[in-house]
């Protein structure tokens, strides 16, 4: 029942997305041509590698490439549902894969799936690969964190990981310590009652977890413990090895290609499977990368236009320079073959509402705190904010809430009170909450200089002061990494705030963002236990049951939360980022969902 | 780019005789009237006298407001209204322009000046004292000789955070040695001269010598390098806005409206033009002026 | 070679030592100041972040941290890049050296090429149309700054006359090996070396016309050589020691200069690398990067003045 709920919402939702923003057509029409006799795909990338360890992993740029590499026991579809893909069936209620507490999961795994070099998948390897993403610590550790003794073994792996200045020590320990079957690495709800089937057992229940694990080269996919073993810590760097068992080594995963060579700065290879287990079976022989320098991507969209490479966008990189677009945009033959896609990403403006510290006149949950983060929202025009800035190209005004459009949660256009654009609303505002315009006096808004912040800035300070007569300052931060540092400690009184989602399911966003569970990374402190005390129960409260309910019975919940965040006003809505994706026409079957690109081996390429 | 060869060394003056004043005096009158005579310095001169007006007057009016977005349409071509056009924001070029100026200047002049007061201290302690200063103080300038200045501006930059102030700051590091050792060898030179052993003779202190009487003799010299490092430091300044690193978002700056430029070279190529045209000729009027004051003080070198 | 040639040796290359150590250790202490690091993201901050940072030994004292390198360093192991986990620096930065010596080493011909070929042109026809034009040429040369050039030279020949250079400026991936072909380096190569062409010009120009008015040229016309012998056999052996005088701050100037020019055309050399290094926090580049420009100017000045000292019989040490 649940499971069908979500589907539906999926369709609907990814319709509506192909509806609202103007969709330039591009892959996947194809249609029934005659197949190319060479069938290598050849397109640009940006960025080295930071690392393909599933369990380390954190960036889109290498989810996307190795998403085609690994697998996990459930796989998101080109419409963003769940899939079967190790498994043999997506459990639900009805086909008695969880149980009516919902805190068992009894998951049954294919019995033809092998590694690339030829390993074959035991429940052995879901237990191995998920006890070791939970024991390394990564950054997306907690898409496994409702499975009973979690807590346990990240403790464990703590141990060995905080200790020396080497990373090697902490990969080389966890690797022995699973190795040796040691228990304390074995999250006591996760076991194996045979070969082929793996039940999962959870601390607590959980509406959101077959979403988080079924996140693609993540903390959900199956790795090989004997390529592993070869080097703990760097495996994934080295081309997948052809020996199976305690002979191999490199990038071995699942999946339909398997990385072939990889020179740093320079080029990645990956080649087909032979034999692959799964369906449908790969066309794509070969997929060629080029790794460019991001300064350089006006000349690959030069390069693509030439016939050098047949897609650009693919790989993370949809975010293309605006000339080379605009200019796209206006060539009616080379505009048939331009992908504008919803990213899944909203950006908007954080108050400071939960750092008393920080200080600044949004803070808590007075009627004259909220009555002046209205007014700062109200005079902001988001409409003219996508024209101006984003030729209507690049974003989408964000008035359906902070979920973007296309996926579970969306409350639908216009929606977002405070997506709304009211100059006099917001100027008789701040009459009366500042009326000696002491408390607005000195504001500055804080974000990382680059792409469309600049812009974006730019603009919100032209309407603060247009429609409020506030001059705000801007304060620009060179570098991202610093300002998100300093963000998440509460440090700016408005900052640019964004989130891109990692699984399709509101809990991803909502956890994460704000309440007590997002404590440490919430950028305003709204409903955060320490700074924001009147909310903050109510929030959790209504988040924790939530999060443990079926989606079809959560999403009421979630919508709940919503609202109560707008009438808050928690938040500044500014925009949905929106993927420019070129591709060729002759490709058939390249795409991307709002979460990733379509994957390798759906792709084939026509004769042209 | 701040290296011997931008300014090549210059000889020391000769004296015929008369009174310190007397020398001065008519060095400055020779020093003009060669100048007046040189059409390009003039020329050069006269455009530079433009730039500070429009830098001045860009404080107090530009055609739009310069940082406003949405004044015009994206990447609109140059028209009456908007005679540059208009950038990837459709905010008014011209106007932008017009505020860069004052960037440009800024740093130039405000560079110039850093590595006037650092360079002429520096120049002066270690050709007065010599000995244990002056070793120390030639080792430092030799170990900054031989690092490329643009990457030390670079690290320096990044290190110090946006900020015109920082800029200059970054830049001086990498310029500040021509200057220095410049001072050093006319302070080793004059202070064997008469007048110095006089002055000191009849007990005055060290610091009445230095700036009493070495300084101000070397002062033709000093501003010829001082005019090089002008233009030296607006194209430093020019570079770290092109490489992304220039004075903070929303302001103007050529460097910076150059580099959105090229982005958009396929699509339209005015953004790139005028800043760079405009670079261009302040840079080559700089230069010129340079050479036209350096043969004013001293004819030898002109030929 | 004399024993005060050898002492003079020893002296600058323990001058190179001195420079370099402090060199590496101001950048080292410089890129670990700079806030932010590698590491961070909208998942990986807090207890976590901290957890990473000590892994690396990154929470420590900059001076430890700094012996620790060069403890490392001595045994060969420049360390490993934090952007690209697990990869070894010492090849990525060798590579991207003979990218960027293909393309300094280009300008550098062209710079020395057409600069004294302009200069000698220059002087010889003193007072011409040929003086003027060549000697403002190399005005314009060292004051139009490098980007512009470049701009010029793609707009010029990757866009308009995109037929005749078969789009190998610009529109081409700069590179698709690890070199340039000819048709590929030539706009970079001149872009940056123009720049510096101009020094070349004016300083070989001065230099000649030193030397045509100097005695001995007189007496050698005297005697009754035609005069275009004279010019290049005597004068010209005599204008190349200035401009041999000059090539250590040329070879500074083209690094920098080369900074610019890789980032416009995309090519994958060391000063690309230095740029996307420091805003990436890749400390290990940088501060290796950034040394090693130090040795090579270091040891190629040393090596001009000992070519200097060969050319130029009255200079002894």
């Amino acid at each position: 029942m649940r499971l069908s709920k979500a589907k539906l919402t999926g369709v609907l939702m990814s319709a509506l997305g192909i509806f609202a923003v103007a969709c330039g057509g591009g892959g996947g029409g194809g249609g029934g041509g005659a197949l190319a006799a060479k069938q290598i795909l050849h397109f640009p990338v940006f960025q080295d590698p930071k690392t393909w360890d599933p369990g380390k992993l954190d960036a889109e740029v290498d989810s996307e490439l190795v998403q085609n590499v690994f697998d996990n026991l459930w796989r998101y579809d080109n419409s963003l549902n769940i899939v079967p893909d190790i498994a043999s069936k997506v459990p639900s209620s009805s086909n008695g894969g969880i149980s009516a507490d919902g805190l068992t999961y009894t998951v049954s795994l294919r019995h033809d799936v092998k590694f690339s070099n030829g390993d074959a998948l035991t429940s052995k390897d879901v237990l191995y690969s998920w006890n070791r993403a939970v024991a390394l610590r990564g950054p997306y550790r907690s898409n496994l964190s409702a499975i009973d003794g979690y807590t346990d073994v990240v403790t464990e792996g703590k141990k060995f990981c905080a200790k020396g200045a080497d990373p090697t020590v902490c990969a080389t320990s966890v690797q022995t310590a699973l190795a040796a079957n040691d228990p304390k690495f074995a999250m006591k709800g996760l076991t194996a009652p045979d070969d082929y089937s793996v039940q999962i057992k959870l601390a607590t229940a959980c509406g959101w977890c077959l979403a988080a694990w079924s996140l693609q080269a993540s903390t959900g996919s199956i790795v090989d413990h004997n390529a592993v073993a070869s080097d703990p810590l760097n495996w994934w760097s080295k081309p997948a090895g052809d020996s199976a068992g305690a002979a191999a080594s490199g990038q071995v995963g699942t999946g339909a290609y398997k990385m072939t060579e990889y020179v740093p700065k320079q080029s990645i290879k990956f080649k087909r499977v032979a034999n692959w287990w799964g369906s449908p079976k790969p066309t794509l022989t070969e997929v060629d990368l080029d790794i460019k320098d991001a300064s350089t991507m006006p000349t690959a969209i030069a390069a693509w236009e030439q016939g050098t490479y047949d897609l650009d966008g693919y790989g993370g990189n949809s975010t293309q320079p605006v000339a080379d677009i605009l200019r796209i945009k206006g060539n009616s033959r080379e505009s048939k073959e331009l992908l504008l896609k919803p990213k899944g990403r909203t950006t908007w403006v954080s108050f400071n509402i939960g750092y008393p510290s920080t200080g600044g006149p949004f803070v808590g949950e007075s009627a004259a705190a909220k009555g002046l983060r209205k007014a700062f929202t109200l005079a902001v025009d988001k409409s003219a904010l996508a024209s101006t800035v984003c030729h209507n190209l690049l974003c989408a005004p964000a008035t359906g809430g902070l979920i973007t459009k296309g996926l579970i949660g969306y409350l639908g256009d216009g929606s977002d009170p405070l997506g709304k654009f009211d100059a006099p609303t917001a100027k008789s505002l701040l009459t009366q909450y500042d009326p000696d315009g002491s408390k607005t006096k000195n504001l500055k808004y804080s974000y990382n200089a680059g792409g469309l912040n600049d812009p974006v800035a730019t603009f919100l300070q032209g309407q603060w002061k247009d429609n409020l007569g506030i001059s705000v300052q801007l304060d620009p931060h060179p570098d991202a990494s610093a300002f998100i540092a300093d963000r998440l400690l509460g440090k700016y009184t408005m900052s640019r705030d964004g989130w891109q989602f990692d699984y399709n399911h509101p809990q991803d966003w909502y956890d994460n963002l704000w309440g007590s569970l997002a404590a440490g990374s919430n950028t305003s402190g709204y409903a955060d236990p320490t700074g924001d005390p009147t909310v903050q129960p109510t929030y959790d409260s209504t988040l924790m049951s939530a999060d443990g309910k079926p989606i079809s019975e959560a999403l009421s919940l979630y919508k709940q939360l919503a609202i109560s965040q707008q009438n808050d006003v928690a938040y500044l809505p500014l925009y949905y980022s929106v993927g420019q994706f070129l591709i060729h026409s002759y490709l058939k079957g390249a795409g991307s969902t709002a979460q990733a690109d379509f994957y390798w081996d759906g792709i084939s390429i026509l004769k042209h | 780019m701040a290296t011997a060869i931008t300014a090549p060394p210059l000889p020391q003056q000769e004296y015929a005789g008369g009174t310190v004043a007397r020398e001065q005096v008519s060095l400055w009158v020779d020093a003009w009237r060669r100048l007046r005579r040189n059409k390009l310095a003039l020329i050069a001169v006269f455009y530079l006298g433009l730039l500070v007006v429009m830098a001045i007057v860009a404080l107090f009016w530009t055609p739009y407001n310069p940082n406003k977005l949405g004044v015009c349409d994206t990447y609109a071509t140059p028209s009456g209204a908007h005679p540059f056009g208009c950038d990837e924001s459709g905010r008014d070029s011209l106007s932008r322009l017009m505020v860069g100026t004052q960037v440009s200047l800024i740093v130039g002049l405000g560079t110039a000046f850093m590595v006037l007061v650092v360079g002429v201290t520096v120049g002066l302690v270690a050709g007065f004292f010599r000995g244990a200063v002056d070793s120390v103080i030639s080792l430092i300038i030799n170990i900054f000789y031989g690092i490329p200045t643009l990457l030390v501006a670079l690290v320096l930059y990044t290190l110090l955070g946006p900020g015109l102030l920082n800029i200059m700051i970054a830049i001086s590091a990498t310029v500040w040695m021509d200057m220095a050792r410049l001072v050093r060898g006319q302070t080793l030179s004059l202070r064997e001269r008469e007048f110095v052993e006089a002055a000191r003779a009849s007990g005055a202190r060290s610091g009445k010598i230095i700036f009493g009487h070495i300084f101000p003799n070397a002062l033709g010299p000093i501003i010829v390098q001082a005019t090089f490092v002008i233009p030296i430091a607006i194209l430093t300044s020019a570079f770290l806005s092109f490489l992304g690193l220039g004075v903070p978002p929303p302001q103007a700056d050529w460097g910076g409206m150059a580099s959105e430029g090229v982005a958009a070279i396929r699509f339209v190529t005015h953004i790139v033009m005028f800043p760079s045209i405009a670079l261009s000729i302040t840079l080559l009027a700089f230069n010129f002026f340079g050479d036209g004051l350096r043969d004013a003080f001293d004819p030898r070198q002109k030929r | 070679m004399t024993r005060g040639t050898l002492i003079y040796i020893g002296q600058r290359i323990g001058l190179i030592v001195v420079t370099l150590l402090v060199v590496s250790f101001g950048v080292f202490a410089a890129v670990h100041s700079i806030p932010g690091n590698a590491f961070i993201s909208e998942h990986l901050h807090g207890q976590d972040l901290k957890d990473v940072l000590h892994q690396f030994g990154l929470d420590r004292p900059i001076p430890v941290q700094y012996w620790d390198y060069l403890r490392n360093v001595v045994h060969g192991d420049f360390g490993q890049s934090f952007v690209i986990q697990g990869q070894d620096i010492t090849p990525l930065v060798l590579r991207e050296l003979s990218v960027s010596m293909e393309l300094g080493g280009s300008a550098l011909i062209i710079t020395v090429g057409m600069g004294m070929l302009f200069g000698v042109l220059a002087a010889i026809r003193q007072n011409t149309w040929v003086d003027y034009t060549l000697t403002t040429f190399a005005v314009i040369g060292y004051s139009v700054p490098s980007f512009v050039i470049a701009t010029l030279g793609i707009l010029v020949f990757g866009l308009w006359l995109q037929d005749l250079t078969g789009g190998t400026v610009y529109y081409k991936i700069a590179w698709d090996g690890t070199y340039g072909t000819i048709g590929e380096l030539w706009l970079p190569a001149v872009a940056l070396g123009l720049y510096t062409s101009g020094q070349v010009t004016r300083i070989t120009r001065a230099a000649m016309l030193d030397v045509i008015q100097q005695d001995y040229i007189r007496t050698a016309r005297a005697k009754g050589l035609p005069s275009r012998v004279v010019t290049l056999r005597h004068a010209l052996r005599n204008a190349l020691v200035p401009v041999t005088s000059i090539l250590g701050p040329l070879v500074v100037t083209i690094i920098a200069g080369s900074v610019i020019i890789e980032n416009i055309f995309g090519i994958p050399g060391l000063g690309k690398e230095f740029v996307r290094s420091i805003t990436a926090h890749d400390y290990n580049i940088t501060v290796a990067v950034f040394t090693l420009y130090a040795a090579l100017i270091g040891v190629a000045n040393l090596a001009v003045d000992l070519v200097y000292t060969a050319i130029d019989p009255r200079i002894r040490y």
